[in-house]
């Protein structure tokens, strides 16, 4: 039985099968022969009873994760179109990345990549609203296959209504896209929001972190638990609250009307940071800005801390 | 038979015999041998799909001979999986033996119609 383990491996190399895959179907075979082979089985049973290993490897290979740059090329593109000003996007995912960029073209392209079981989500776009949901999977086992996303082309043209974003534990990329309320959260994975003009900003993160950079929006809502928020060019209209636990935040060449914090162990770190008003909620939390612009105060509005403290350096 | 037909009912099967215990691979294809003339060409893809799937979860257990072996478990996922492929094959099985005992439901009686039909023809 030994030819038909190295024949399976030679079957399954073929097809291009990945080594860890084939290591596990190997082991498991050697396992099935041994338990047939300890219950006094011929050669000629045997035979019968494992067959032909090519037809295992066809068979595998059908939905079996394939060697490096083939598994990228597993998915087909899903195209939409009829996109009309104003339309919704919904998107709910447990472990995929998502990317999403604009193109110059009129239609939606979700490229999904890696994404094996693409025909268990559900990826509709229906009365001026796309909608992306991950099928429900069992709580006890949980396949992460690497690399599993979801790649978004937006018709740069279009404006959007409503955004609504959540993740368990994939990153998500977002660049360049007109929103007037944006909801984003995500347990484990990282923000990235490049180059956004919204009106509502509402983000939440537990461990992630969270990147602004380049985003106008008229109100800015931030929560985070300990991940960390590195905020770049935020133009903000009216206020900015930020919710944290330890996470820490750092708020680069930004301005806006009042900025609330409110933290326990987390701090923030300003630099050519300019909100009119400053409001500090914290055990040990402080707040500290560096500012080189003599002629725009900040008021210290509120400051209600145990040991923490705000500093604000001018010059 | 269409293979891909086939598949779904060795897959039903497969889901059966772990709905009421745990079992090793090669215990499966034993039981399932019995009754179906199938080996580990289907059944050890289905094993491995299914468990992918997440309607079964697998663990290691050592057997009486030493070498650990794999058990598969029926998830609750797995479980409504079954129930619903049990569910499609009832009523299309049902269907088809409406389809086959029309006119009678022993060979002899369909036998005996058709012989009556084609006299009947003859005299014409």
């Amino acid at each position: 039985m030994k030819k038909f383990l190295k024949n399976l491996e030679e079957e399954l190399k073929k097809k291009n099968i990945n080594d860890e895959e084939i290591k596990e179907i190997l082991a498991d075979h050697q396992e099935m022969i041994e338990s047939a082979i300890n219950e006094g089985l011929t050669d000629e049973e045997l035979e019968a009873k494992f067959g032909n290993p090519k037809q295992v490897a066809d068979e595998l290979s059908q939905f079996t994760d394939k060697q490096g740059e083939k598994v990228e090329k597993g998915n087909t593109d899903i195209i939409f179109n009829g996109v009309a000003d104003n339309y919704e996007i919904e998107i709910g995912l447990l472990s995929e990345d998502i990317d999403i960029k604009t193109h110059d073209q009129e239609e939606i392209i979700i490229k999904p990549i890696a994404i094996n079981d693409i025909d268990k989500y559900t990826i509709e776009f229906n009365n001026n609203k796309l909608l992306i949901k991950a099928p429900k999977r069992n709580g006890t086992i949980f396949f992460r296959t690497r690399n599993r996303k979801f790649k978004l082309y937006l018709p740069v043209k279009y404006q959007i209504s409503h955004f609504k974003t959540k993740s368990i534990n994939g990153d998500v990329d977002i660049e360049n896209i007109k929103v007037n309320e944006f909801e984003i959260g995500t347990n484990n994975g990282d923000l990235k929001l490049k180059g956004l003009e919204l009106s509502q900003f509402k983000a939440s993160v537990i461990n992630g972190d969270i990147d602004v950079i380049n985003v106008t929006c008229d109100e800015f809502h931030a929560s985070m638990i300990s991940g960390d928020a590195n905020i770049k060019n935020l133009v903000c209209k009216n206020d900015i609250f930020i919710n944290t636990v330890s996470g820490d935040v750092e708020i680069v060449g930004s301005s806006c009307k009042e900025a609330v914090l409110k933290t326990v162990s987390g701090d923030l770190d300003g630099e050519e940071f300019y909100p009119e008003a400053l409001s500090l909620t914290s055990v040990s939390g402080d707040i500290s800005i560096k500012n080189k612009d003599k002629n725009k105060p900040i008021e210290i509005k509120r400051k209600k801390s145990v040991s923490g403290d705000v500093e604000i350096l001018i010059g | 038979m269409n293979s891909q037909f086939k598949k779904g009912i060795i897959e039903l099967c497969v889901l059966k015999e772990l709905v009421p215990e745990d079992m090793y691979g090669y215990m499966i294809i034993n039981k399932l041998s019995e009754h179906l003339n199938v080996n580990d060409n289907t059944i050890y893809p289905i094993l491995r799909r299914l468990t992918k799937e997440g309607y079964f979860t697998t663990y290691l257990k050592e057997s009486s001979s030493g070498a650990p072996r794999k058990y598969y478990h029926i998830t609750t996922k797995g479980f409504e999986y079954y129930l619903k492929l049990r569910d499609e094959w009832d009523q299309f099985i049902g269907g088809v033996y409406d389809i086959l005992n029309k006119g009678g439901k022993t060979n002899e009686e369909i036998l005996e119609k058709f012989r009556r039909r084609i006299e009947k023809e003859e005299h014409q």
